[in-house]
């Protein structure tokens, strides 16, 4: 090791980003924050439609713990970025016509329910909800009530109100989302170089040194993040970095946008509609409805597509993104840290590709590089990020999992591509013993799984520990859970009633 | 619809045996019918006196109240584990049941300790631990989640009589309807087409039958090892202890500590662990260092209590077999494996076996996917724990006998190995989420045992050295503060009388 004695390893001097989009700008910003007397060097890079983290108008619900950790407030995104707030997803004859299925954020609700496992023993208090709130008709959970019945509340800490099982993920105006950050980002004290990349150079051991950019400036950094898209500009330069393809596993490779002009709806739930060559996803937003349409290019003809889309939601297609669904083997190499579409590339569902660069980004502030990289930290950042990406591509892969897929030719190629190891081990323990394994790194947690894997049909198998419930209990339970829905309905106001009231009233 | 239930027999009527075929019996009622044959004749361990936090969790699940659960057994709470001489003859330090400070700006306290103990400026890392602060003032009160950061930064476990336990249990298990069979087991038999074991026969002349044959025998591992012939994977060589001479002593000392005692020998170490009634003491040694008779004077010499009978001496040898759940055969307990109690986590690995089981429970027939799931689990947890135990031995300085340089100097698993280049390096703990240790206990032993980080998280350099000391030393007055409320352990038991057991 060093000859130094013992000591805080060294702050950067510099930090490059390379790509300017919503990415680039939350990882500027956090940066910032985290070593406030570095240079932070946000670049420019063309926006690449195909970079769908830099695109994403939403993200999973915690998001918005992520966005607050930076000082990135709420309030704001509901006041001026036209944020709107989402319950559930449904997803329309996902399983063949009328067969809906509804993904619901937040746990399950009644307390008694749960099989205590104490503070920190091995759990299993997901599943035990879920299975408990399967016997029920009706909604499920609370969140499920909520978002069938149009109504919404803030949650609450109190574990004893029926309000702290919610859990939402919001939805906003790019261009307004984008212009909050940047301000925040200038604000911060991130230098903005809107003069694209021209030059790279290296030094002997091959690490990335400095940047020359169109207007003639040059920055040298000790380390930089590669934010991008898809093309990771930054990693591609050195040498064509290895790749791990998905196309075997994910099945949708293109992708039809609409205009973005249909009316706004203030809605609670977005909704994906399977059709007979993909699927349509409606995001209900305050400034329009926002629709996209996957398909699978081996498949179906472009023309087909869009006129999928357009009996789907009455949608034009006006832009046509080809994606390359896979990840780099190793998201950071030299020093060169890539992040969202740079590392992993794949299909929209549930705006996860946001919500996975908010996780790369925790995990880099976790193991935040020094100024002076440290192979070992690299490596034990790699090991994680695959785990990041790769549970990402599980659990979307799962959605197209069901035991009766729909008819159609997608389907039947989405339902036979190959399963990763986990993926298999959470379908076969969730269809055979109604559990989900523990996933290291996760980024989506256990009630995700199950309810993906109950929508589609893939259980819950046999639980000895279910069928060994006491039916009256079970009776007891369920009258609880309808009871506790019951309550949070009635502290729950319209959505839009409630929207209203808070945009009248910013407290 | 109703199935018939599953027939379960659990082999053995030790610690690992009754907690097995109580969960069952409790968690899966109709589902299973239980029956669990023990024989006097070959009698149990009847040591394991130490736990862990999760063992509260398990006890709560079976419905058991708790105050009644320490009285019968003894026992008394248990914050951490207090190691003496390990990394350096002189050296103590508390590996506790909680977390060192707060983070900061999202940087975990340590880094922050470790830049004040470079400029002169830190205390004890365990100033900054409730449980640790607590553990060493003898003090305790229960953890509330609620009140604030600090009453919760810490959980508990309990140190109890290993041999009032499994009885405890067994009236329990047969208030549950667990059938009890006092028998020796001479044979099975096993189905010529499935492998599976059919019946199991009893001294008697008898037969047993079971769709489900839990191995509870203990060290003998009668089904999992000799019926199945399950091979075992031998980790004495990084785990050289394979025997202990155990001399329960008459309690005599004014304090009643809150924690276990874990004091390094020559050739091993030795365990002290005070229930309400008694103090259990051992002496955990490797032979190929040390003999038996040196280990028992040995133990009789360092303990500072009236030993209540004679050293008595145990076998064992560090490892697993290959796989738990073999055909219709799951190996709970120590026929599963063994890992010596340096961190007390025998009696965890059988209640996590036990847990998983009933996860997986084979309502309709085993699958080979259920017993993957369950051997992938338990493999990984033995394995974690291993490296954490091997960590123990191998940070030291220490090179005053044959045993320790063994230790000192041999080579690790590159698990460890690659664990140990990190944390050198960087300051930062491999990160997971599964298993039994997680990154504060990682924390605590590594500087406990005098690995410190060449350099740590440059985050830790930015606030102003004032700054630091001072947010520092608020919270190490906080965890004054909070200790400072608590009673002492005696007194906390003796308060609260329903926890006491009788005297004598
Ligand atoms: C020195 C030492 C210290 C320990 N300290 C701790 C500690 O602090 N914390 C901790 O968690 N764990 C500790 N352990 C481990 C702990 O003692 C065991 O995990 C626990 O007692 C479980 O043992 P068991 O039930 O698997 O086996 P045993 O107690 O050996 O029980 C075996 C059972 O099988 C029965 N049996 C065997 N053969 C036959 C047969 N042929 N026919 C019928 N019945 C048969 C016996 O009668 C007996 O009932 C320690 C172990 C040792 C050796």
């Amino acid at each position: 090791m060093s000859d130094n004695p013992p000591g805080a390893r060294a702050a950067p001097t510099c930090i490059g980003v390379v790509g300017d989009g919503q990415v680039g700008l939350t990882a500027a910003i956090v940066l910032r924050r985290s070593y406030p007397r570095s240079d932070v060097v946000l670049i420019a890079a063309p926006l690449d439609p195909a970079a769908l983290a830099d695109t994403a108008i939403t993200s999973w619900p915690s998001s918005l713990g992520f966005h607050d950790s930076f000082g990135f407030d709420e309030a704001g995104l509901i006041l001026r970025a036209g944020a709107s707030h989402r319950l559930a997803t449904r997803f329309a004859d996902w399983c063949g016509a009328g067969r809906d299925w509804v993904l619901a954020y937040g746990a399950a609700p009644n307390p008694a329910m749960r099989v205590r496992c104490g503070d920190d023993g091995p759990g299993d208090s997901a599943l035990q909800r879920l299975n408990a709130s399967l016997d029920a008709a009706g909604p499920q959970t609370v969140v499920q009530a909520l978002a069938a019945s149009g109504r919404f509340a803030m949650p609450v800490d109190n574990p004893e109100s029926p309000l702290s099982d919610i859990d939402y993920a919001l939805r906003w105006n790019g261009p307004a989302y984008r212009s909050r950050l940047a301000s925040l980002a200038r604000h911060m004290g991130v230098r903005h170089v809107t003069a694209g990349l021209s030059e790279l150079a290296y030094a002997g051991d091959g690490s990335l040194t400095a940047v020359t950019c169109e207007d003639g400036s040059t920055i040298v950094a000790e380390w930089w993040l590669d934010c991008s898209g898809p093309a990771a500009r930054l990693r591609a330069a050195a040498s064509e970095p290895e790749f791990e393809s998905w196309a075997d596993m994910l099945p949708v490779d293109r992708l039809l946008v609409d205009d973005g002009k249909a009316s706004p709806a203030l809605s609670l739930e977005d909704r994906v509609l399977a059709c007979e060559n993909g699927w349509a996803w409606q995001v209900f937003g305050r400034d329009a409805a926002h629709a996209s349409f996957g398909y699978a290019s081996e498949l179906t003809s472009d023309a087909a597509a869009a006129a999928s889309f357009k009996r789907a939601c009455g949608a034009s297609a006006v832009g046509k993104i080809v994606l390359r669904p896979g990840r780099l083997r190793a998201a950071w190499a030299g020093n060169v840290i890539a992040i969202a579409d740079a590392a992993a590339s794949f299909e929209p569902l549930h705006g996860l590709n946001l919500h996975l660069a908010h996780r790369q980004l925790g995990l880099l502030l976790e193991l935040l590089p020094a100024r002076d990289i440290d192979p070992r930290e690299r490596d034990e950042y790699n090991r994680r990020a695959a785990l990041l990406a790769d549970g990402v591509r599980d659990w979307i892969a799962a959605h197209y999992c069901s035991p009766v897929p729909r008819p159609g030719a997608f389907w039947h190629h989405a339902g036979t591509q190959r399963r990763s190891d986990a993926l298999s081990g959470a379908l076969q323990q969730f269809g055979a013993r109604g559990r989900i394994p523990h996933f290291e790194d996760a980024p989506v947690g256990q009630d995700g799984w199950a309810a993906v894997l109950a929508g589609i049909g893939a259980g819950p198998g046999r639980s000895a520990l279910l069928a060994a419930r006491d039916p009256a209990q079970r009776i007891v339970q369920q009258a609880a859970l309808a009871g506790r829905c019951r309550a949070a309905l009635a502290l729950a106001r319209p959505y839009p009633e409630w929207l209203s009231a808070r945009l009248a009233n910013p407290q | 619809m109703q199935q018939a239930p599953v027939k379960v027999i659990v082999l053995g009527g030790g610690t690992a045996g009754w907690m097995s075929a109580t969960a069952l019996a409790k968690l899966l009622p109709g589902i299973v019918e239980v029956e669990l044959i023990e024989s006097a004749e070959v009698g149990i361990v009847g040591v394991g006196e130490a736990t862990l936090p999760h063992i509260r969790a398990f006890v709560e699940r079976l419905g058991i109240d708790e105050a009644d659960f320490m009285r019968a057994t003894q026992a008394t709470f248990k914050l951490g584990i207090d190691f003496r001489d390990f990394g350096r003859i002189g050296d103590s330090y508390i590996h506790p049941f909680g977390t060192f400070g707060q983070p900061l700006a999202g940087v975990p306290f340590h880094h922050y300790w470790l830049q004040m103990r470079a400029a002169g400026m830190a205390r004890d890392l365990g100033d900054y631990s409730v449980a640790v602060a607590a553990a060493r003032a003898s003090r305790f009160a229960l953890p509330h989640g609620s009140e604030s950061i600090l009453s919760s930064s810490y959980g508990y476990a309990y140190q109890f009589d290993a041999a009032l336990f499994g009885p405890y249990l067994r009236t329990v298990a047969l208030g549950l309807g667990v059938k009890r069979t006092e028998a020796n087991v001479v044979g099975h038999r096993r189905n010529p087409e499935t492998g599976d074991v059919e019946a199991l026969f009893l001294a008697s002349g008898e037969e047993r039958h079971a769709d489900l044959f839990i191995d509870c025998s203990g060290f003998r591992s009668l089904l999992l090892g000799d019926a199945l012939g399950e091979s075992w994977e031998d980790w004495s060589h990084w785990l050289p202890c394979d025997r202990a001479a155990a001399l329960p002593c008459l309690s005599a000392s004014p304090t009643l500590e809150p924690y276990t005692r874990a004091t390094a020998m020559p050739a091993g170490w030795r365990w002290r662990i005070p229930l309400q009634h008694r103090v259990g003491n051992g002496y955990v040694y490797a032979s190929a260092f040390l003999d038996d008779d040196a280990a028992c004077r040995a133990i009789v010499a360092a303990t500072e209590n009236t030993p209540l009978a004679d050293p008595r001496i145990l076998r064992f040898k560090a490892g697993r077999r290959r796989h738990s759940w073999v055909h219709n055969v799951v190996g709970v307990g120590l026929a599963s494996g063994f890992l010596e109690p340096l961190e007390s986590t025998s009696i965890y690995l059988a209640q996590m076996a036990i847990t998983q089981l009933i996860e997986l429970f084979p309502v309709a027939g085993i699958t080979q996917a259920d017993r993957t799931s369950f051997n992938r689990l338990v493999d990984m947890e033995y394995d974690r724990i291993r490296d954490f135990l091997i960590l123990h031995y191998h940070a030291t300085t220490r090179d005053d006998s044959p045993f320790w340089d063994h230790v000192r100097t041999m080579q690790v698993p590159d698990t460890l190995a690659a664990k140990l280049e990190l944390w050198r390096a960087t300051g930062r703990v491999a990160h997971y989420s599964e298993g039994l240790f997680l990154e504060q206990s990682w924390i605590a032993v590594y500087l406990g045992q005098g690995i410190v980080p060449h350099a740590w998280d440059a985050r830790a350099a930015l606030p102003t050295r004032d700054n630091l000391a001072q947010a520092m030393s608020t919270i190490e007055r906080e965890v004054g503060a909070q200790v400072s409320g608590m009673l002492d352990h005696g007194a906390f038991l003796h308060a609260q009388t329903e926890r006491l057991g009788s005297v004598g």
